[in-house]
């Protein structure tokens, strides 16, 4: 009887040793399948994630767009730099036609001389006067834009903020942003036809281009001849207004766009972007996203 | 070791004896045959075919994205042939749709002006001046000028051949479009037309 005992406790033992081995092949069979189903959604999170990414460089791209587009429709806001480079023209003008009836009366009426060079001094002073005004014009309009640029950034980027399990998106940061110009814009003013000698100087010194309306180009300081050479006439680009079409602020695109040269009047800005992405899950990688906007400011308007 | 040694009619029993490693073997084996089984089938039959089909909505999400991409690219071009000429010459579109599997066919741009009231619209393809009364100036008095992208996008699934299920073994073929309104509604200086007239 004591041996059947035996027997049986040793069999309810080994069965006892049999389940908890079957248990543990069991619960591996678990583990493993679950480890399976895990690396499965990992893989196909991390594809969504890529499909999430293309998304929001896509919506980055906007942003930086709407931004250089704030900026630049304040840079020519209520047509300042447009009206800034009609005077700047009409003041060269000024002082060219001050300088020929200077000259004549010297040579013809010398009695009226002193009062032909009292005019001749006011128009130089004005040029002297516009010329502070315009690098004046150049720090105001720039701060201007920067500001409003800024203000559409901080209206933007608190929207930005996501947190997935497996996509981490921060807030964008704002890499830089620069002042220039459209290219191939010439200025907004056309070449001033009233004087035959100032408009024969000017297409000598290619001032102006020849084709269509005869627009006097981009970023040139176009110096007046002999004794007046010392003033400076920096005329911008912008887009002129043709046949009463006013070219209304656009994004470009930012192959378009292209630096002032010196220290003349911007009509477009452009923007650099950058919005940190990282991942949520597993080990932490983190990139940044970069974008790039541009934009055009308003074109000059019709002169009355 | 296990071994009982008995007396009568009860026969020596051995605890590592071959029957009970049999069975012990089999409960174990039993377990990982079934997983190995399982997983195959669970793989083949659910996980496979699950993640083939789970890539086109991953790829569709890129082909919009690059079309909308490209269609808003176009549209800041300061003419409509740079804009033309930039869909049919620019890589970066194409290469883009083949690294993710995806073949374009059938692409198409075109420039479709909608009326002030909404009640009238006109598609001016490439080549194609816009008639003068759709013009910005125009008596339609039109307001909305976008250019449209449309494709035939043939999203293929992650295992893909040339023939069977569209979607499941082979790509899937959408007609897909997108647009983007025109930016540039200045004047030429030089010819003093409209720029997305040129």
């Amino acid at each position: 009887m004591s041996a059947c005992t035996n027997i049986r406790k040793n069999k309810i033992r080994l069965n006892g040793n049999s389940s908890r081995r079957m248990r543990h092949s069991n619960g591996s069979v678990l583990v493993l399948a679950m480890v399976v189903i895990g690396l499965l959604a990992v893989s196909l999170l991390i594809g969504y994630s890529y499909g999430g990414l293309f998304f929001e460089h896509n919506r980055l791209q906007a942003s930086a767009n709407e931004m250089a587009l704030a900026a630049a429709r304040k840079l020519n806001d209520k047509d300042r730099i447009g009206q800034m480079n009609n005077m700047i023209a009409r003041n060269r003008q000024l002082v060219f036609s001050g300088r020929q009836q200077f000259d004549e009366c010297k040579e013809k009426y010398p009695g009226l001389a002193s009062l032909a060079e009292e005019l001749l001094d006011e128009s130089r002073d004005s040029a002297k006067t516009l010329e502070a005004q315009r690098k004046q014009l150049s720090i105001v309009a720039k701060k201007e834009a920067k500001q409003a640029m800024e203000k559409k950034f901080e209206e933007i980027n608190k929207t930005y903020a996501m947190y997935l399990p497996w996509m981490k998106v921060e807030e964008p940061l704002l890499a830089g942003w620069q002042c220039g110009r459209v290219v191939n814009t010439e200025s907004n003013v056309e070449m001033l036809k009233n004087i035959a000698e100032l408009e024969s100087y000017d297409l000598e010194q290619s001032y102006a281009t020849t084709a269509g309306m005869k627009l006097y180009k981009h970023d040139i300081d176009a110096k007046l001849p002999s004794a007046d050479s010392d003033l400076s006439f920096k005329i911008a680009a912008l887009s002129a207004p043709v046949m009463k079409t006013v070219a209304p602020a656009r994004i470009i695109l930012n192959a378009n766009y292209d630096s002032v040269v010196g220290d003349n009047l911007p009509s477009a800005c452009r923007v650099k972007v950058w919005l940190p992405v990282g991942t949520g899950l597993g080990p932490n990688a983190t990139s940044k996203m970069s974008c790039i906007g541009a934009a055009s400011a308003t074109g000059g308007s019709t002169q009355q | 070791m296990n071994g009982i040694q008995t007396s009568g009619n009860l026969k020596p029993v051995s605890l590592d004896s071959r029957s009970h490693r049999a069975k012990q073997r089999k409960a174990s084996g039993h377990a990982i045959t079934e997983f190995a089984v399982g997983l195959i089938v669970l793989i083949a039959f659910v996980f496979a075919p699950l993640f083939n089909i789970a890539i086109i909505p991953i790829r569709y999400l890129i082909v919009e994205g690059a079309m909308t991409e490209m269609s808003h690219r176009v549209v800041l071009c300061e003419k409509r042939t740079e804009a033309y000429a930039m869909f049919t010459q620019d890589p970066w579109f194409t290469s883009i749709l083949e690294k993710c599997s995806v073949t374009i066919a059938n692409p198409k741009l075109k420039l479709t002006i909608v009326s002030k009231d909404g009640s009238s619209q006109i598609s001016v393809p490439n080549g194609v001046p816009i008639p003068a009364e759709w013009l910005p100036d125009g008596s339609f008095q039109p307001s909305l000028y976008s250019m449209e992208l449309s494709a035939d996008c043939s999203i293929a699934p992650l295992f893909s051949s040339a023939a069977g299920l569209p979607g499941f073994t082979s790509p899937i073929t959408l007609h897909l479009h997108t647009s983007s309104p025109w930016e540039n509604f200045s004047r030429n200086p030089i010819t003093s037309q409209y720029f997305v007239n040129e």
